[in-house]
């Protein structure tokens, strides 16, 4: 702890440790190519925000929020990071990917395979990592889904197995009672390993992948923002990085982090009292949380469901908000123009609290701490 | 395209209760056809190029910058192997060069011609030119034929400017610009000096002679100058249409490959061929059942006559989207909200748990089945669709075999405009037609049907291809058990009749 209370020392700004008292955990949730929204969420945050209240600063990060979450753990939450990534933002390529599901649903009509390779986003990852060099300092975890175990497609673009059996409790797969292993892996620089040591091997909801070098960060994030249909799965380099409760196969593919798009949970459970801001999540369309679970037996919006309950404040996007993030009209300055402005909403109205939820399994079981008082707090107490 | 292939899927939820007889062998699936005159609006676009020239003719330099101006336009040729049209280029390029004499002899060469002068002077060549290039679209993509070009130019304009000639002292050379002699300091390799041999006699006398010299030169060598013009503007258009067509049809080859020719035929999702043909009147492009390429001769196919109003027609049989419904979602889970979804149905804004969740029991989850998922009618102005699912759960029960039938009524208005009016959904059904009985008969009908537009929708005032040129849909018909409809560019174009 105070290996990273001096760590928190370096970047938080400006600096007053003897009155900080409280841990944030900032969930960067993910948006694909609308993730400028987030550099407009910060920009709000960061106006009202008392850095001298916050202990430490923990990121969570899934998909392309992975990208956000990387940025400030290489360089701190503080001013000269958040103007730089308003600068930054508006240059992020969107083009390269055609996020419209009417035509992704049309490629997998005709086979067409719908995935393409990294070009596009690469530039985006090495602004992140500081030229592509940056392992964070900060604690940082990525979630990415595990497709050795989750995948299930069949011959029909729309189908799957349907022999197989998701627990929402613990993010297990199991097919006629034995566990297949776990949906999901944390990848997480040694700080966040540390932290995420608390939470017992059999109760923590994804494997563990242990990242110690900048070129390991980078294949997180790859995993991460590597969504169905969006990009080619990357494969694991190294499998004895990876700490499992279940034995592993004799490859490992990372998915996307469709399985944990706010991966805020088991870091609270270690950190019981820390506050939990997101930046913004929709829940998924119908059809696309059921192609999902077609393919992978995974229920999206259920588990969404339950990652929310352990928010004090997230963002809110409507379903025609999110609409609008994706037309092709919408620029990145459209973006950070509409994320600062629903945040600022939000902390106007004194915090947009989850109010739509369901009571994960593990809710009120923190080591004797129970959980229930400390989320939906919202984040009014750090400003 | 992509905007109506999913009006087309979205036709496709759906239906049957007429047993059609297959098609055979040769029949029609699918036709697409432009009319000649649209190609040309399409395509015809103004030019304006410029180009730098520099070449010798002779012992001529000539540097330049030709102006190429014309349009291009778009014609059928005429095909029954493939879709196929002709690009015409009718330009006129105009050559106003600076020519610099080499008055070197050249080696062996005879005659007195202007060889110890030096002069610079301009011309100006224009060339008119028809340069043609054929693309066709046969079933496995793209095919360019070579640009041609036909061409003549003519020497329409000619000044001098300078005429040089050695001096008897080194270093001097005698001018004559133009009319007036002057002897001036030249060094032999610098910008003002021109190529001339290093000595000679009589350079004033020569300088005074020299542009009557070269002019007789030029008048003698207009031929070849004209010749020469005619050759290298007929291979610059050659190259540059060739390739710009070839950048331009490159993208939608590689499409046409991606979308079409790999899926429907490569992977066989069709079960049939991809023919094409042209006359002086359609450019079409037509699907078949069986395993024949078949000839096409666009006169021939029945409907495709002048008395078509609109300049794209585009005809769909049933058994297209059936078969391409039956391998590609056949035995697929879903709800009927889920499915109205993927159909185009926006789902509420506001978050609740049963917009987020859906209605648990209530909704409807089925399975596709494997044969014939979707059967698809067309009649009486009604696209009729029917659902067959091979296992259906709801309220707590699970029924086999249930079909849901729904039918899309096309109905005009008084000023043309063309609408569709979703129907309510029959009473759900066995495959033996016998009515579902009780609640859940009731239930399923009622849930597959309170998702429906209650209003009309007017697809006429709809737009496709608006990357080209925005059309909108002008007719629509449910004849022989086609749906046919005709597009017509949004603007008017007195191509629409």
């Amino acid at each position: 702890m105070k290996k990273h209370l001096i760590a928190a020392s370096i970047f938080l700004s400006p600096l007053a440790p003897a009155a900080a008292t409280h841990d944030l955990i900032m969930s960067f949730d993910g948006k694909g190519t609308a993730m400028a929204w987030d550099a407009g969420v910060v920009k709000a945050l960061f106006k009202r925000i008392k850095l001298d209240k916050v202990k430490e600063i923990l990121f969570v990060g899934s998909s392309s929020g992975s990208i956000a979450s990387t940025y400030f753990a290489c360089r701190g939450f503080n001013k000269a990071a958040v103007e730089e990534l308003e600068i930054q933002s508006p240059k992020f390529a969107k083009e390269f990917l055609n996020e419209d599901s009417g035509f992704r649903a049309m490629q997998l009509i005709l086979d067409v395979p719908p995935e393409i390779s990294y070009d596009g986003i690469l530039p985006i990852i090495d602004m992140a990592m500081q030229g592509g060099t940056c392992l964070p300092k900060l604690p940082i975890l990525i979630a990415a889904g595990n497709l050795d175990v989750l995948d299930g497609r069949n011959k029909r673009p729309f189908g799957g197995r349907r022999d197989r059996k998701f627990n929402r409790d613990n993010y297990e797969l199991s097919l006629n009672g034995t566990v297949l292993g776990k949906a999901c892996t944390y990848f997480v620089n040694e700080p966040m390993a540390k932290i995420l040591k608390d939470v017992p091997e059999n109760e923590r909801l994804c494997d563990l992948r242990f990242v110690r070098t900048a070129a390991e960060h980078k294949a997180a994030i790859l995993a991460s923002v590597a969504e169905p249909t969006y990009f080619i799965p990357p494969e694991e380099a190294d499998l004895t990085k990876i700490s499992s409760a279940y034995p592993l196969g004799k490859k490992r593919r990372y998915g996307g982090g469709f399985v944990m798009n706010s991966a805020a949970q088991d870091v609270k459970r270690s950190r019981p009292a820390a506050f939990v801001f997101g930046t913004g999540r929709a829940s998924y369309s119908r059809m696309q949380n059921r192609l999902i679970f077609n393919w992978f037996n995974f229920p999206m919006n259920e588990t969404l469901l339950n990652q929310r309950w352990y928010f004090d404040e997230q963002v809110q996007i409507t379903k025609s908000e999110w609409a609008v993030m994706y037309e092709k009209k919408t620029t990145n300055h459209d973006l950070i123009r509409m994320g600062e402005a629903k945040a600022n909403k939000c902390f106007d109205a004194g915090g947009c609290k989850p109010d739509l939820y369901q009571v994960p399994f593990y809710a009120n079981d923190a080591w004797d701490q129970p959980l229930k008082g400390l989320r939906g707090r919202g984040i009014k107490e750090l400003f | 395209m992509k905007k109506l292939l999913l009006v087309g899927l979205a036709f496709c939820i759906g239906f049957a209760n007429a047993d059609e007889a297959p098609l055979g062998e040769g029949e029609e699936l699918f036709l697409i056809a432009l009319n000649a005159k649209l190609l040309n609006e399409l395509v015809h676009k103004p030019i304006l190029e410029k180009a730098p020239i520099s070449q010798t003719v002779k012992r001529t330099t000539i540097v330049g910058q030709s102006e190429t101006v014309g349009e291009v336009t778009a014609g059928p040729l005429l095909s029954k192997e493939g879709l196929a049209f002709q690009l015409i280029l009718n330009s006129t390029t105009r050559l106003p060069t600076l020519n610099t004499t080499d008055g070197t002899k050249e080696p062996g060469e005879k005659g007195k011609s202007h060889p110890d002068i030096g002069a610079r002077f301009g011309t100006h060549i224009t060339t008119t030119a028809t340069t043609s290039k054929g693309v066709i679209l046969r079933e496995d993509g793209f095919a360019l034929f070579e640009a041609s070009t036909g061409a003549s130019s003519v020497l329409d304009g000619y000044a001098m400017n300078k005429v040089q000639t050695q001096g008897i002292l080194p270093g001097r050379r005698i001018e004559n610009v133009p009319g007036r002699l002057f002897m001036r300091r030249a060094d032999p390799n610098g910008p003002d000096a021109l190529p001339i041999p290093g000595n000679g006699l009589f350079p004033r006398l020569k300088a005074r002679m020299a542009p009557e010299q070269v002019k007789e030169g030029v008048v003698a060598e207009k031929a070849t100058m004209e010749k020469s013009a005619t050759e290298s503007v007929s291979e610059s258009l050659n190259k540059g249409l060739n390739k710009t067509v070839f950048d331009a049809l490159m993208p939608i080859h590689q499409k046409y490959l991606t979308y079409v020719f790999t899926p429907f035929i490569k992977k066989e999702f069709l079960g049939g061929r991809i023919g094409g043909g042209t006359d002086g009147n359609w450019l079409t492009l037509q699907g078949t059942r069986g395993t024949q390429l078949v000839p096409i001769t666009p006169s021939a196919i029945p409907g495709l006559n002048a008395t078509v109003a609109e300049p794209v027609l585009m005809r769909l049989h049933p058994e297209f989207i059936e078969r391409i419904a039956e391998m590609r979602l056949g035995g697929t889970l879903l709800t009927e909200v889920e499915t109205a979804e993927m159909m185009g149905y926006t789902p509420p804004d506001d978050e609740t748990i049963a917009n987020i969740l859906g209605d648990g029991d209530k909704e409807v989850l089925f399975v596709y089945d494997e044969k014939k998922p979707l059967k698809i009618r067309f009649a009486e102005d009604r696209i009729q669709l029917t659902l067959r699912m091979s296992e259906a759960t709801t309220l707590g029960k699970t029924l086999n075999h249930v079909q849901v039938t729904r039918s899309i009524a096309i109905e005009r208005g008084r000023e043309g405009q063309l609408f569709l009016r979703s129907l309510p959904p029959e009473p759900a059904t066995f495959y033996d037609g016998t009515l579902v009985p009780g609640e859940v008969g009731k239930h399923i009908t009622y849930r597959f049907g309170r998702l429906l537009k209650k209003e009309p929708s007017e697809i006429s005032k709809n737009t496709f291809f608006s990357e080209v040129k925005a059309m909108a849909v002008k007719s629509m018909s449910t004849a022989d058990n086609r749906l046919t409809v005709g597009l017509a560019p949004v603007a008017p174009t007195g191509v629409t009749r």
